[in-house]
């Protein structure tokens, strides 16, 4: 779960109207202006640029956290080990399968809940926000914790209400079918955040477009799909690169589901999952280092793929692409 | 306006009209979001339920926390005694006129009723009067397992354990193991490989070898004294004292090595100390392994009788006379029992089954349906088959009453099993040609019972599927498959005693409930996994989190959106790029770091990143800052106001629905976070927050989903109220900034 709550993609154009007449002045508010950027350029350096590259000369080495002074050099070793380990395929595949499923569901089901908290008809607004908005608040150990029950093969409530009905009752939790299912529907639970960005977005639709597009004769259909869409474009991408990255990532709930096991039959053996075994259970930091770059060379290139085709749907009413 | 929808009321009308719809309309919207909100919040109910319920409940499958009533027996002990399948009872040698019996203590007299023992063999209860302290106790013999090759001809069968007997031959005095009683043949046991001995003296004057107790010992493993963890040592009485002693070691005085004995206490195993010992070992007095009897239901394995089984009734020649007996296996011999005694008594008979005379007996038909009580047809009851002439053929019926009044005597038609109908004929019965079929012995009956009733029992109370008024509380109950009726007792005539019910499973029965929740989850929770540590340390995590991030983020936010610095829109790009990077690429080389400068196991590396700045929150308020008109700041700068007083004076109470959004989005994200706080507190539970803290549920404790949900809803308490309080501000902040300008 990200702090979030912005789109990036729409960054406003410095519209200074102060004329800086006084060079003297300039110069003074030029420092000012250092100073105040000045923690999060020792933030940026402290904790992600130095890291980084100290991330990347890890996965040179050998180096193990709890023998820390017998660290060496070992070339590509890493790198060898990286490509033959049947894992690593594993994982990714878990991962990038997983993704497949979960980035269509991440997308559709928050703008689906923010056009119903939007729609003028509905009474109560507030309290509807705040109660869809609630699942994203409960701590992920104890969202975990009640789907855990809730999906329990004999007594959860939703196999009860299936076996009321005459339906099949899977045994969510524990089939190689049915875990990916079950791990989608504790998902929904996160998406309260993307929800309230997408509404944000929607509420920033200017309601005149609806007006001259209904004098023109458009449909309901026809006005999601010609003005809505376009109009929260930005928010979706945003919600996009977000939820990709955090696929990337993925590894709480399957961590606490089935406490970093990759059960039933390495089916949650997410990458992060085997990037953490490796890297915090084994205390090789080296071959971890080498796992997260893996994973970050991968994020980055599904990154740029994602902003290159944003070119053809993403869509900026002040007429800005970034 | 009113007055001219006074004078246009068919326009007021419409338009009430129009508003009506609307409202129904929307009315209707809302229930339909409502109830997706419904289905979506589902697994909330769950959480409720669950944290009030109590174990028992958990696995009682109701959905509230129901507590079945239970009625309190105040009556006489009924039967005194039982025996369920799976205890372990001691077996004391009882002098009988017969001789020695070895037999099952089930219950020592309370000084009035007799002992009650139980046959091992038969399974049948013996009462016995006397004093049960002085009796010896039968002990385990040792056994032999052979391991060398079968060999039929001399009954030699691989992994068999034979008993053992101290025997004495040309040799000198050996362990020899008894391979077959009949044709007394023995083997060697230090030496099997030497073959057998036929041995020529008499059995009955030999006494088995007692096995030695044993002591397992389940401390760790000490290689100075030869202690092993799980290993088992022979026990030996101290020489003083009611402790025994467990030889770990010999003395050897040739490698140079003591003797190493472990005292333990007999009663609670428990080890009183390890010592090297240099007395001799075999002045010791060993004590021998007392042999117990494992009961496991009332099967006999002797010879393979099950319980609840028809075995056909035969006429056997047995010396010259005719015996009835129940065939049980078949081969050579065929084995028989005596179906008329309580013991099992074995028959054998060497000759061909087909040769004897199967006995009849006549048929009876069995009704479970229906009660009649105007023609005496009651359920469960047998009733005998005869086959009745009538005009139209001759039919096989059960006779139910004989002669009534009118001379017709009442059958059941026993043809058609759909409906049972009642037949009156007049017809002599004593003239009728029974149905016979082969008569059988039901190996059911065995004396032992599984239950038994006590005053102040508590016994769960059922509705009587008779009367939904009636209560029948539960005295034991069996599942279908033991072929065993559920016994009940009416809680209001307990003096009645017992009954059966045995037209259905007694948990199929509508069970009598009250409405119970566990409030005593909460608190237990509470001091178990010591919430109050855990929130405290949750609270100060996101709280100074919160302060660190606010302050840098508010101080960033404001030199990107008003300062005139070079290379702005790099340096924001540059920011907002940190947002794709995965944490895990840094991770590793940061942990590294806290963990060389010992900040692991504090909470430092969870709350001093946060006072530089993070990429959402600074964009969140620089986009805040920015609808804030510049007059304002130009107005503060003429009046000789500096940057800082700019920003604590004017821009901080414009921004500060975005300030609410961004700290309270801090508070969540610190409250849900797991990952970091679990690598950097994973050593020190006493610093832990609540999302890992909770955890001891799932991995210390065995899994307990009640105390997970009850301190997972004292854990959304504080976050639930704080987004309640700001969600308004909370909103315009995040509203405002989302609009796309």
């Amino acid at each position: 779960m990200t702090e979030v709550v912005n789109i990036p993609a729409s960054i406003p154009r410095e519209q200074s109207q102060v004329v800086e007449q006084h060079s003297s002045l300039h110069r003074q508010r030029v420092i000012w202006g250092w100073v105040f950027l000045a923690p999060w350029i020792i933030g940026f350096f402290a904790f992600i640029l130095i890291p980084m590259v100290a991330s990347l000369a890890f996965t040179f080495t050998n180096f193990q956290l709890n023998h820390p002074e017998d660290i060496a050099y070992i070339g590509l070793r890493n790198y060898e080990k990286l490509l033959k380990d049947p894992n690593v395929r594993t994982s990714l595949r878990t991962t990038l399968i997983f993704m497949v499923f979960a980035l269509p569901m991440s997308i559709i089901i928050p703008i689906a809940l923010a056009m119903l908290l939007n729609a003028k008809s509905l009474l109560g607004k507030a309290i509807f926000r705040t109660l869809f908005y609630m699942p994203f608040i409960v701590p992920t150990v104890s969202a975990v914790g009640i789907w855990e029950g809730y999906l329990n093969t004999q007594s959860g409530w939703l196999n009860r209400l299936l076996r009321e009905l005459g339906l099949y009752a899977p045994d969510w939790l524990n089939s190689t079918t049915w875990i990916y299912p079950a791990l989608l529907l504790i998902g929904i639970w996160g998406t309260g955040n993307a929800m309230l960005i997408t509404l944000a977005g929607l509420q920033g639709v200017p309601t005149e477009l609806y007006e001259a597009a209904r004098v023109d004769g458009a449909g309901i259909w026809s006005q999601f799909r010609h003005i809505t869409l376009p109009m929260i474009s930005p928010v979706i991408f945003y919600n996009l690169i977000l939820t990709t990255i955090g696929l990337f990532r993925y590894f709480d709930i399957p961590y606490m589901l089935k406490g970093g096991t990759g059960n039933p039959g390495n089916t949650t053996l997410f990458y992060n999952i085997y990037l953490y075994k490796n890297a915090f259970t084994f205390q090789d930091m080296g071959y971890g280092a080498t796992l997260a770059w893996l994973l970050f060379v991968l994020a980055m290139i599904v990154t740029v793929v994602l902003f290159v085709t944003a070119r053809w749907w993403v869509y900026y009413a002040g007429g800005e692409t970034s | 306006m009113l007055k001219m929808f006074h004078k246009d009321s068919s326009f007021r009308l419409n338009y009430l009209d129009r508003n009506i719809r609307k409202l129904t309309l929307s009315g209707l919207f809302s229930l339909f979001v409502a109830a997706i909100l419904f289905v979506y919040l589902l697994p909330f109910g769950y959480m409720v339920t669950t944290a009030f319920k109590n174990r028992q409940q958990i696995t009682r499958n109701k959905i509230l926390p129901m507590t079945q009533l239970t009625y309190t027996y105040e009556g006489e002990p009924m039967p005194g005694y039982r025996v369920k399948s799976g205890d372990t009872l001691p077996i004391l040698v009882i002098p009988t006129e017969e001789g020695e019996r070895e037999l099952a203590l089930v219950m020592a007299s309370n000084g009035e009723d007799p002992n009650i023992f139980l046959d091992p063999i038969s399974l049948n209860i013996i009462e016995w009067e006397g004093d049960v302290s002085s009796l010896p106790q039968a002990n385990q013999i040792v056994l032999y397992r052979y391991s060398g090759e079968n060999d039929p001809e001399l009954g030699l069968v691989k992994s068999r354990d034979y008993p053992v007997y101290l025997l004495e031959t040309e040799a000198g005095i050996g362990q020899w193991a008894l391979i077959r009683s009949s044709e007394h043949i023995f083997i060697d046991t230090e030496n099997p490989k030497a073959g057998v001995i036929k041995w020529d003296g008499d059995l009955e004057s030999l006494e088995p070898v007692p096995a030695i107790a044993r002591y397992k010992y389940t401390g760790q493993t000490d290689t100075d004294l030869g202690l092993e963890q799980l290993a088992s040592y022979d026990v030996y009485q101290a020489p003083e004292g009611d402790a025994q002693w467990a030889l770990v070691r010999r003395g050897d005085p040739e490698v140079g090595t003591s003797t190493v004995i472990l005292a333990f206490d007999p009663t609670t195993q428990a080890v009183l100390e390890v010592f090297e010992w240099d007395g001799d070992v075999d002045s010791l007095q060993p004590v021998y392994a007392p042999q117990t009897f494992r009961y496991r239901g009332r099967d006999d394995g002797g010879i393979g009788l099950t319980r609840n089984t028809d075995y056909p009734l035969y006429e056997v020649p047995i010396n010259g006379e005719t015996r009835v007996l129940a065939l049980v296996n078949v081969g050579s011999p065929n084995q028989f029992i005596e179906p008329n005694e309580d013991e099992i008594i074995v028959v054998e008979w060497d000759g061909d089954i087909n040769e004897l005379t199967p006995l009849y007996q006549q048929a009876q038909y069995r009704q479970v349906d229906i009660v009649d009580r105007a023609n005496g047809l009651k359920k469960n009851e047998y009733y005998p088959m005869y086959v009745v002439p009538t005009e139209d053929g001759e039919h096989i019926w059960a006779l139910v009453r004989q002669g009534t009044q009118t001379g017709e005597s009442i059958f059941l038609n026993t043809q058609n099993q759909e409906i049972v109908e009642t037949i009156r004929v007049a017809v002599d019965v004593s003239e009728l040609t029974p149905v016979l079929e082969p008569a059988v012995y039901n190996h059911f009956s065995s004396p032992v019972p599984d239950w038994s009733l006590e005053p102040g029992d508590k016994l769960p109370l059922y509705q009587s599927p008779y009367d939904p008024e009636k209560h029948w509380a539960l005295v034991a109950g069996y599942t279908p498959a033991s072929g065993k009726d559920s016994v009940f007792l009416d809680p209001d005539n307990p003096e009645e005693g017992v009954f059966t019910y045995s037209e259905g499973y007694y948990a199929s029965l509508k069970t009598i409930d009250k409405f119970d929740p566990q409030v005593d989850n909460f608190k237990l929770a509470w001091k178990q996994i010591n919430f109050p540590r855990l929130l405290f340390n949750t609270a100060m995590i996101a709280f100074i989190g919160m302060f660190g991030t606010l302050v840098s983020c508010t101080l960033v936010a404001y030199g990107f959106a008003r300062f005139p610095i070079p290379g702005k829109n790099i340096l924001f790009l540059i920011l907002i790029a940190t947002i794709v990077l995965p944490r895990q690429v840094t991770l590793v080389p940061t942990y590294a770091f806290f963990s060389r400068i010992g900040w692991t196991n504090t909470w430092l590396p969870l709350i001093v990143p946060h006072f530089f700045a993070n990429a959402y929150n600074v964009f969140l308020l620089r986009q805040f800052i920015q609808t804030i008109p510049r007059e304002m700041d130009e107005a503060a700068m003429i009046d000789g106001a500096g940057p800082l007083k700019i920003l604590t004076a004017i821009i901080v109470p414009q921004a500060w629905p975005a300030l609410v959004a961004a700290g309270l989005f801090h508070i969540v994200f610190a409250w849900n976070d797991y990952f970091e706080p679990l690598i950097y507190t994973l050593g020190a539970p006493e610093i832990q927050p609540i999302s890992v803290g909770i955890q001891q549920y799932n991995f210390v404790y065995d899994e307990r989903p009640e105390m997970i949900q009850a301190t997972s809803i004292m854990a959304l308490v504080l976050p639930v109220m704080l987004f309640f309080l700001a969600q308004r501000y909370f909103m315009r902040g995040v509203v405002i900034t989302g609009v796309d300008k």
